[in-house]
């Protein structure tokens, strides 16, 4: 299974993305909103994807509604993971479509487990 | 002396890598690349008064430190993203100033566990 995680700290994605890969996932990394769409909209597109709301180039929000929107992209579930969101986001995020959230700080095996329920889910 | 300040715990620290000290030395050179650049945004904004500036610099250095556990840097980063968030900077430069001295003291002992490629 392919996961993209979308985040600008890039210890973070360091760390969860050799903690993911020695689970068995095939990982893909974006810095910012713009990256993370690219990489989203390209075949073979992610089976999930990890998804931060605060990075450079546009919010997570933009990247959600414009993931939604796509045809490509629309059947991917995102997993919102942030360490700033408030109640309220938290619903707009589920409201705009996502499939999950996690607080940071989101350690490997949190984020695995979550990633493996909702790509099951969707199988 | 060897004593390691008791706000880091290296066995968290090696917690967070899973006991892989190769991964942890990758994240703390991603670290040191990094900071610097951090900090000089977080100073920039600190001295333009810009509260949001301010909140989003501070977050992202908490952020990066977090991933480390270190509690105390965390709070010092929290506290100027706490100020710009309310959009009360007054004490921004006293904890900029905090916050500095903190991310060295992590990067000494970061250093001390071996963390990282030696300078």
């Amino acid at each position: 299974m392919k996961i993209l995680i979308a985040d600008d700290d890039r210890i973070l994605t360091r760390l969860v993305a050799a903690g993911l890969k020695s689970r068995g996932w095939e990982v893909e990394i974006a810095h910012d909103a713009m990256q993370a769409l690219m990489f989203a909209m390209k075949a073979p597109h992610p089976d999930v994807i990890a998804l931060d709301i605060g990075m450079p180039g546009g919010t997570g929000f933009q990247v959600l509604e414009k993931l939604q929107r796509s045809s490509r992209t629309s059947h991917i579930p995102v997993v919102v993971v942030t360490g700033t969101i408030t109640e309220g986001d938290e619903a707009r995020v589920v409201e705009m479509g996502a499939v999950a959230f996690l607080r940071k700080p989101a350690d490997a095996q949190a984020l695995h487990e979550t990633l493996a329920r909702v790509t099951a889910q969707g199988a | 002396m060897n004593n390691l300040d008791l706000s880091f715990d290296p066995s968290d620290v090696l917690a967070r890598v899973e006991g892989d000290r190769d991964l942890l030395a990758e994240l703390v050179d991603i670290f040191r690349a990094e900071y610097p650049r951090l900090l000089a945004n977080l100073r920039k904004e600190v001295e333009k008064g810009d509260a949001r500036g301010v909140e989003e610099a501070a977050h992202a250095i908490k952020g990066a430190v977090g991933n480390f556990g270190a509690p105390v840097v965390s709070a010092a980063a929290l506290a100027l993203e706490v100020m710009g968030r309310v959009g009360a900077l007054m004490g921004a430069n006293a904890g900029m100033a905090r916050l500095e001295e903190e991310v060295e003291r992590l990067q000494r002992n970061l250093a001390r566990m071996g963390g990282g490629t030696p300078a």
